[in-house]
């Protein structure tokens, strides 16, 4: 995948993560995309160097109790390519969601 | 139990192992990552949903639809696998390949000689005994067969025909029209009939076929209306034979075959309703078959037209093969059937026995000698064969199955001779790496792991083979073609596409892996066993012994190479003796062409007065000493039989007596410088009018009439009860072809033999090159008639030698096949001594230190090699005398693969001493040079050099 292009639904799914919404089942929930979409999207973006991603460590996974989270986060160059796919696709602006249902959850 | 508990196991939560599963394929080094993730992932999903047990099917469902994503998430990892072992072990392997050029080059050029070989036969023996029929549901083709106990008679028989019974009756795939008719009826009579159709097909071969001003000579083929309906052939263009073509008094049609219709037509679709004369006479082009569709005939006969059934006696005229009023047809057509869904061959045979036995009963001829009983015992009445029709008619693919099989045996010897010196060149290797591998174990590599190592580089080598190998396959085209030619082939006329369908490639693919699995397993497994300790000591400095299995692998090479050059040798003997041979006529400067007038409508008086005016033309040209004609060409597989009856014999008493004929003009023997012995040769005075006469050979005087003088006798033949006078006797001639024995010849003058008068072989006695008068002659034969095609022209010498073609052919592919193994044996013994040398220089050094002379390290490592070679010699020879031995016992006893060893060779045996000793020579001087270069360089070892290495 070159620089500076991303398809649409790479689009939203950047979005989710700029909105917060920063693992893979989120994601999916939040675009309605599936997993088999978003999953290697989301590898796609880190080969890039838009997405970093970070496993959520033992402990808090083990308080909640659940399997441990790979969170992504969004890189300098993952911002501005969003910014550049935002003026592309309009009607990103308006999928911007109006709440986050799942707060970022603290890391620690 | 064990797989009960999984099963159970798998089914409680079937998503999360569905990502276990589809994480095999997830390169390894990220498996766990990718695992962890994705399960997270449907565990979430699980938990938010509750629990699983508490699910309702709806949203299981969607569980396991969402872990099937994780499918499309692990393929788009693969190229991440680069980075896996299997290319580490690649790039690894690649890199010592480079490392070591040579050796490189020489395994994988005699891998791909040995795999090209193996893949250009593959696609012969693809095409010739493996394809199917482009027809729809060619596995549903039924193929009718019958045997039938000796006794049983036929009428006359015309068409190709091997099908393999029991001693003691005959078995052929032919049948009369008569009895397709009786079986049709019977099959169209019973509703449950396991056959939903039923057809036959026979070859004409020959037509003269005059579109506009284009006359030449084609194969057609004959087929009754059911034939494109039952074989489910959808023609390109026009509409194929029906039922209602294929009647007497309906109009005559004809249907082109594409190649024909492309070629002739230049594939123009106005060609529909367009008139083709066939032998002069006019038919309609109604259809063009499919590209791919070449009939279902012999493998080695592709019709370019199809006309019904009924259309044949047209064509022939009176020596149609349907029958008559007063007289049955001959036996000559082809029969086949489609199943209804479900049925089998057994319940086709079984439906249409009784219908078959009855109607060829009833066909039967009388019997035409004392000794033939007028009724049959029920236990030699004919009986319906079945066989499956997929690939069409199978008789030709039976013959050519044994040559086939032969040429595999061939090369796949050499492709194992070449496994074998890899593997040799392999073990060397693996011995000069023995302190790189001990390293490898020592800090902890696992067995397995190096094996893999040493296997990929050996599958690499071997698939580097393949693909040099499929390029060898496409240029040896020209092999394959001589393989095929029409007259000089072993398989003549079989029509091989080579092209890269995927069954070559994956038979390809499929030997490149198995040898190089072949030859590495055993070097990679000796390699690893390494006994560490000693190993590191030692470093490079090894025992220098050559291991017994290298030694056994050299031993089998030669071995191989003896039995193949021996083979060689055979072959190129027969040649040499069949090309001495003499022939009882003058070959040189005689330039040779056949005219087939008869089917351009010249008949009796016509024909008789073309012939005279083309002979005077051609008589008169210059460069012409004399010409002459004559029925059959000699040399030249062509022939011409009559049974003859000898004076006092009765047709019900009278042994068969089968007689080579030729009709000939009055000047045929002077210009064939054929001596005549005895009597008067013909003149132009024994015409129609005159006593009927012949002149006979004198081999037909010495069997015929061994005790008297054959001049003055009278012979009748059979067939047309013709009585004539020997006046005269020639010396022999071979006939057919140089190889047969002689038989005994009879000579009618041309004139006297009125109807039974056609084509015409005309042969020119030249004062020079002949091949030079070849434009001259059509044009004089334009002159005459311009529809009517000169075919076969060509000097007698050429003909000689194309047919000896299948000899040359054998001599070629077996020196060749031959040649490249001793190469490669040499290559091999070359590449052991090397190593052992090498590895003995400090050996080698002391010995010379201590006195030794250069000639003696000559000899010791001459001596060495020459063990093996000479060992290697005394196996072939016993190995190759087991064989013939084997293939001469009952095993094989009336088999194809005796008769074919039998017709091979002429005035050589098999066991030859002489051939033996030159080919034993021959290798042992190759193996002296193969064997000098190592000793040589052991000879230049200083010892100085040698011992400060120590």
């Amino acid at each position: 995948m070159g620089k500076g292009f991303l398809t649409y639904s790479t689009a939203v799914i950047l979005q989710a993560v700029a909105n917060g919404y920063l693992y893979g089942f989120d994601i999916i929930d939040i675009t309605g995309l599936p997993g088999g979409t978003v999953y290697p999207a989301l590898r796609r973006l880190q080969e890039t160097g838009y997405l970093a991603s970070e496993w959520e460590k033992q402990s808090i996974a083990q308080a909640e109790p659940r399997p441990p989270r790979k969170y992504y986060e969004l890189t300098r160059a993952g911002r501005e390519a969003l910014a550049e796919a935002v003026k592309r696709y309009r009607l990103l602006e308006q999928r911007r969601p109006t709440k986050v249902r799942d707060p970022k959850p603290s890391r620690a | 139990m064990l797989l009960l508990s999984r099963c159970k196991r798998f089914f409680t939560r079937p998503h999360l192992r569905l990502i276990r599963v589809i994480g095999v394929i997830v390169p390894r080094r990220l498996r766990a990552d990718w695992r962890q993730e994705w399960e997270a992932e449907l565990r979430c999903r699980e938990m938010l949903l509750a629990e699983w047990n508490r699910l309702d099917r709806r949203h299981r469902l969607d569980l396991l639809r969402r872990s099937a994503g994780a499918f499309w998430d692990a393929l788009l990892l693969q190229p991440r696998r680069l980075e896996d072992e299997m290319f580490q072990d690649l790039r690894y392997g690649v890199r010592m390949l480079l490392k070591s050029k040579g050796f490189t080059l020489v395994a994988v050029l005699s891998l791909a000689l040995g795999i090209g070989a193996n893949t250009a036969l593959f696609s012969v023996m693809d095409a010739v005994l493996l394809n199917t029929l482009p027809v729809a549901e060619p596995e549903r083709l039924v193929l009718f067969e019958w045997q039938a106990g000796l006794p049983f008679r036929t009428g006359g028989m015309s068409g190709t025909s091997f099908v393999p019974t029991p001693p003691g009756t005959k078995g052929l795939s032919l049948f009369c029209y008569e009895v397709f008719e009786k079986m049709r009826q019977a099959r169209a009579a019973a509703p449950e009939s396991p056959l939903s159709d039923f057809f036959a097909f026979a070859p004409i071969r020959e037509l003269t076929a005059a579109a506009g001003d284009q006359v030449e000579v084609i194969n057609g083929q004959a087929v009754s209306g059911g034939y494109y309906a039952g074989l489910g052939v959808q023609p390109v263009l026009g509409r194929g034979i029906t039922d209602e073509d294929d009647k007497l008094g309906a109009a005559s049609v004809v249907v082109l075959s594409h190649q024909f219709w492309q070629e002739r037509f230049g594939a123009s679709s106005a060609v529909i309703g367009q008139p083709l004369k066939l032998n002069k006479i006019p038919f309609t082009i109604i259809g063009v078959t499919p590209p791919a569709f070449t009939g279902t005939l012999q493998v080695d006969y592709r019709p370019a037209v199809t006309v019904p059934i009924a259309c044949e006696p047209l064509l022939r005229g009176e020596r149609s093969r349907l029958g008559t009023a007063n007289q049955p047809g001959a036996w000559w057509l082809d029969l086949m059937g489609r199943l209804k869904p479900g049925a089998t061959c057994e319940q086709a045979r079984d439906s249409l026995n009784g219908a078959f036995q009855a109607a060829a009963l009833e066909v039967m001829p009388p019997p035409r000698k004392a000794n033939q009983p007028a009724q049959l015992e029920p236990k030699d009445y004919p009986r319906l064969l079945a066989e499956s029709g997929g690939r069409g008619m199978l008789d030709r693919r039976r013959m050519y199955s044994t040559t086939i099989y032969g040429l595999f045996i061939v090369v796949a010897l050499v492709l194992l001779i070449a496994c074998a010196n890899v593997a040799n060149l392999l073990l060397a290797r693996a011995a000069q790496r023995s302190a790189e591998i001990s390293v490898r174990l020592a800090v902890g590599a696992g067995r397995w792991r190096l094996i893999r190592q040493l296997l990929t580089e050996s599958v690499l080598l071997a698939g580097l083979g393949g693909a040099a190998g499929v390029l060898f396959a496409f240029w040896g085209r020209s092999a394959l073609l001589a393989l095929t030619d029409k007259d000089t082939g072993i398989l003549p006329g079989v029509v091989v596409d080579l092209r890269l369908d995927w069954r070559v490639l994956a038979f390809t693919l499929a030997i490149s892996v198995l040898t190089g699995v072949l030859f590495g397993l055993t070097p990679a497994w000796r390699a690893t066993s390494l006994d560490l300790a000693t190993a590191i000591k030692q470093g490079r400095r090894t025992t220098g012994a050559v291991s017994r299995l290298s030694k056994g692998l050299i031993v089998a090479q030669v071995a191989l190479s003896l039995l193949l050059l021996v083979g060689a040798g055979l072959f190129i003997r027969t040649l040499h003796n069949l090309q001495r041979i003499n022939l009882g006529f003058n070959q040189e400067n005689l330039l040779l062409f056949r005219l087939q007038p008869q089917q351009g409508g010249y008949k009796d008086e016509r024909l008789v007065q073309f012939y005279q005016q083309l002979f005077a033309r051609l008589d008169n040209l210059p460069g012409v000493r004399a010409a002459t004609f004559g029925r059959v060409a000699l040399i030249a597989q062509d022939n011409f039989v009559n049974g003859i009856l000898l004076p006092g014999e009765s047709a019900m008493t009278a042994g068969p007596h089968p007689t080579n004929r030729q009709m000939a003009r009055e000047n045929y023997f002077a210009t064939m410088e054929i001596p005549l012995l005895r009597g008067r040769g013909f003149t132009a005075q024994d015409d129609q009018r005159a006593p009927k006469v012949a002149i006979v050979s004198q081999t037909f005087a010495r069997q015929f009439f061994p005790n008297d003088d054959a001049l003055g006798k009278r012979v009748t033949f059979r067939g047309s009860k013709r009585e004539v006078e020997i006046i005269g006797v020639v010396a022999d001639t071979k006939y057919m072809s140089q190889r047969e024995e002689i038989k005994p010849l009879l000579y009618t003058p041309w004139q006297q033999d009125g109807a039974e008068v056609g084509e015409m072989h005309f042969t020119l006695r030249t004062a020079g090159e002949p091949a030079a008068l070849t434009a001259t002659v059509r044009q004089v034969v334009r002159e005459l008639d311009s529809n009517l095609p000169v075919t076969e022209i060509g000097t007698q010498a050429a003909r000689s030698q194309a047919t000896l073609g299948k000899e040359r052919l054998s001599a070629r592919l077996l020196s060749f096949f031959g040649g490249l193994a001793l190469l490669l044996a040499a290559i091999g013994l070359s590449g052991v001594l090397a190593y052992s040398v090498a590895q003995r220089t400090n050996e080698i050094g002391i010995r010379m230190a201590l006195g030794a002379q250069r000639a003696n390290v000559l000899l010791l490592v001459t001596r060495q090699g020459m063990k093996l070679v000479l060992l290697g010699l005394a196996v072939g020879a016993l190995g190759g005398y087991a064989l013939k031995r084997l293939l001469e016992s009952q095993y094989f006893a009336g088999s194809a693969w005796q008769r074919q060893m039998a017709e091979q060779l002429y005035e050589v045996k098999g066991t030859d001493p002489v051939i033996i000793a030159i080919i034993a020579a021959l290798l042992t001087l190759v193996a002296l040079l193969a064997c000098w270069l190592p000793a040589r360089k052991a000879a230049q070892v200083d010892p100085l050099e040698a011992l400060r290495q120590e």
